[in-house]
């Protein structure tokens, strides 16, 4: 298994400095890509995932400090790295999609500008082999006519075809693992469809490894093989997504996949969860999911509790589920 | 089908944009602030280039013996105080003038860019240090430091234009600070950073690009400012060594005379606040048609 992991995260805790205090984003976080894996981390806005993605790239704000852990990229730990030697990996081995493919392109050049750039800084290529470089791109990102639509401008495409020119952006050094943070937020439904294609091609014809960060369950569903349910900055269950959909075992999981809405059950509520997210500036000193946990009893009081195997191929921090009670 | 259905829509939009742009364009030139402060800038840019070719004489052959001639078919705006033709030294003397200004301003912006950014994109004790400094050199006129640094350096072209553009330098840097810190909040400069930019490649390539519209504006009505500032050093003799026809030694230079022959200062400072119209013209015109806030009520 080992050997087949592309990235490992190990304990990964994340401060931010705040004038209201530390704040705690994340905490303790493990988690493992294998090459040609879809990961998923999924939780609410506010749990931490985006700062773990960010932190993987190390371009995280200035007031953020990461405190301990290690981010091992083929065996190399990314936190020890100088920051020419990081920058040669972001773009090239790593690279990132964003959620809003409004803003992550400069609209003052065009995408064959933009992309030619991000290539540029990895590798020279004569402009000619750089114009054929990008035509492939985009023509293997599904954009029509690349030959046309490479010279036009950012405003001149849609949101859907924007984040296309962006992930052709992100493949464009053919890096090892693309880390997609909400990919399809801001896309409507057809264009969300769409998009989740093209990513199930590039991890199926390049076998590149996607680590895919959203709130979406249904995403994860369609996208990913394993996943991590975050909250508060801690992962509460890493599971196959088989096993996570069927046999949820955190609370938290469960009242997350009970909140999804279903064609199937004739239902009239919504399923939600009582409560509220714990603030970061001051997470309780237990398991920070007890306030709003229904199967909440005093062993809960007794500390967070580790990420911890329990049964097969799964992770649980739970004390009561780790004690097999529920 | 899916493809072709939504490609066509998208092309109707390109359309509509390019159509607009057109339009864009066309305001401008019917913008008469622009256009009028463009002409006036033309035709005192087309004086200096062809200097040698229209002006009627030598601008620094002297005629003791025809000293302070009137006007006449010879000489059209008279001669001064050691024979020389009036109006070839005008003519003459915008190259002075449009030279200063536009290296003058050039260089300012170069320190101003230069300085607004490294503050405004580092942020924290730089961006204190710069600030302040910025601060410093506000609080003095631009003239006052340029007669300074004038009297440190010497006279000379090469020295005015230090001297200008170290003086208009912080102006440009507060507003390149102030766009560089809208600019850099951008997610284009997150992603940029996550396919491996360094600092200094996202400054080139996005900062500087997004902040130059305001200092194109800034710079246009900053070479007003130059002008004067030059004719003023030459006015007080700080400016370019004589026979060097410049505006501002002319208008020093009449004023002996300025009951008896009153048009040598006279025709000298019209010239300067011409030129400084101009610039000041498109300068404003240029504002309000590149400042989105403004562009609604020009058009009404």
């Amino acid at each position: 298994m080992a050997s087949n992991s592309l990235i490992s995260v190990e304990r990964l805790q994340v401060h931010f400095l705040t004038t209201r205090g530390v704040l705690k984003a994340v905490n303790n976080v493990s988690f493992e890509v294998n090459k040609g894996e879809a990961y998923g981390i999924v939780g609410e806005s506010g749990s931490g995932k985006s700062v773990t993605a960010l932190a993987i790239l190390r371009i995280l704000s200035p007031n953020a400090r990461i405190r301990s852990g290690k981010i091992l990229f083929n065996r190399r730990d990314l936190l020890s790295l100088n920051d020419q030697e990081m920058r040669a990996i972001r773009g090239k081995q790593i690279s990132m999609v964003f959620q809003d493919p409004q803003s992550s392109l400069d609209p003052i050049f065009t995408i064959a500008n933009q992309i030619g750039e991000a290539v540029s800084i990895h590798r020279k290529l004569v402009p000619e082999e750089m114009d054929n470089h990008i035509t492939g791109l985009l023509r293997s990102v599904g954009i029509p006519e690349p030959e046309i639509r490479k010279n036009q401008y950012p405003h001149q495409f849609s949101g859907g075809m924007k984040q296309r020119a962006m992930s052709a952006m992100s493949l464009s050094n053919s890096p090892e693992l693309i880390i997609a943070d909400e990919p399809t937020t801001s896309l409507d439904v057809t264009i969300q469809a769409q998009i989740i294609e093209l990513f199930k091609n590039l991890i199926g014809e390049l076998g590149i490894s996607i680590l895919l960060i959203t709130h979406d369950m249904g995403l994860i569903a369609e996208l990913c093989d394993r996943v991590s349910v975050m909250y508060a900055g801690y992962i509460l269950e890493t599971a196959d997504v088989y096993t996570l959909f069927k046999n949820p075992r955190h609370p938290y999981t469960k009242a997350l996949i009970d909140s999804i809405p279903r064609l199937d059950l004739d239902r009239d509520e919504l399923e939600s969860i009582p409560g509220r997210v714990p603030n970061p500036l001051d997470l309780p000193p237990f398991c920070v999911f007890q306030p709003r946990c229904k199967f909440a009893t005093d062993i809960c009081l007794s500390g967070m509790p580790e990420l911890l195997e329990v049964g097969e191929g799964g992770r649980v921090a739970c004390h009561r589920a780790q004690r097999g009670e529920l | 089908m899916i493809h072709r259905a939504s490609s066509h829509s998208i092309l109707t939009l390109a359309d509509g944009f390019h159509r607009r742009q057109r339009e864009k364009l066309l305001l401008i030139w019917r913008s008469p602030r622009i256009l009028i402060g463009l002409c006036v800038i033309l035709g005192f840019l087309s004086c200096a280039v062809f200097a040698p070719w229209i002006s009627p004489h030598d601008p620094l052959k002297m005629d003791l013996v025809a000293k302070y001639r009137q006007p006449s078919v010879e000489h059209l705006l008279g001669t001064d105080y050691i024979g020389r033709d009036i109006l070839s030294r005008l003519i003459w003397g915008t190259r002075v003038s449009l030279y200063t200004a536009v290296f003058a301003i050039s260089f300012a912006v170069a320190i101003g860019i230069l300085l607004g950014v490294t503050g405004g994109f580092f942020g924290g004790k730089v961006d204190i240090i710069i600030s302040r400094f910025v601060d410093i050199m506000l609080a003095l006129p631009a003239f006052i430091m340029a007669i300074v640094l004038m009297g440190v350096l010497g006279r000379g072209l090469l020295n005015m234009i230090v001297a200008i553009g170290v003086g208009m330098s912080p102006r440009i840097a507060r507003v390149v600070r102030g766009s560089t810190l809208t600019v850099k909040e951008n997610e284009f400069v997150e992603g940029a950073r996550s396919f491996g930019y360094g600092d200094w490649r996202i400054i080139f390539r996005h900062i500087i690009p997004h902040s130059l519209t305001p200092v194109v504006v800034y710079a246009t009505l900053l070479l007003g400012s130059a002008v004067m500032i030059e004719a003023g050093l030459s006015f007080l003799g700080l400016g370019i060594p004589p026979p060097t026809p410049t505006w501002g030694q002319m208008v020093s230079e009449g004023m002996d005379v300025m009951r008896d022959l009153p048009w040598i200062s006279t025709t000298a400072g019209l010239f300067i606040v011409i030129l400084v119209l101009g610039f000041n013209l498109l300068g404003d015109g240029l504002r309000d048609q590149l400042d989105p806030r403004l562009r609604g009520e020009v058009q009404e």
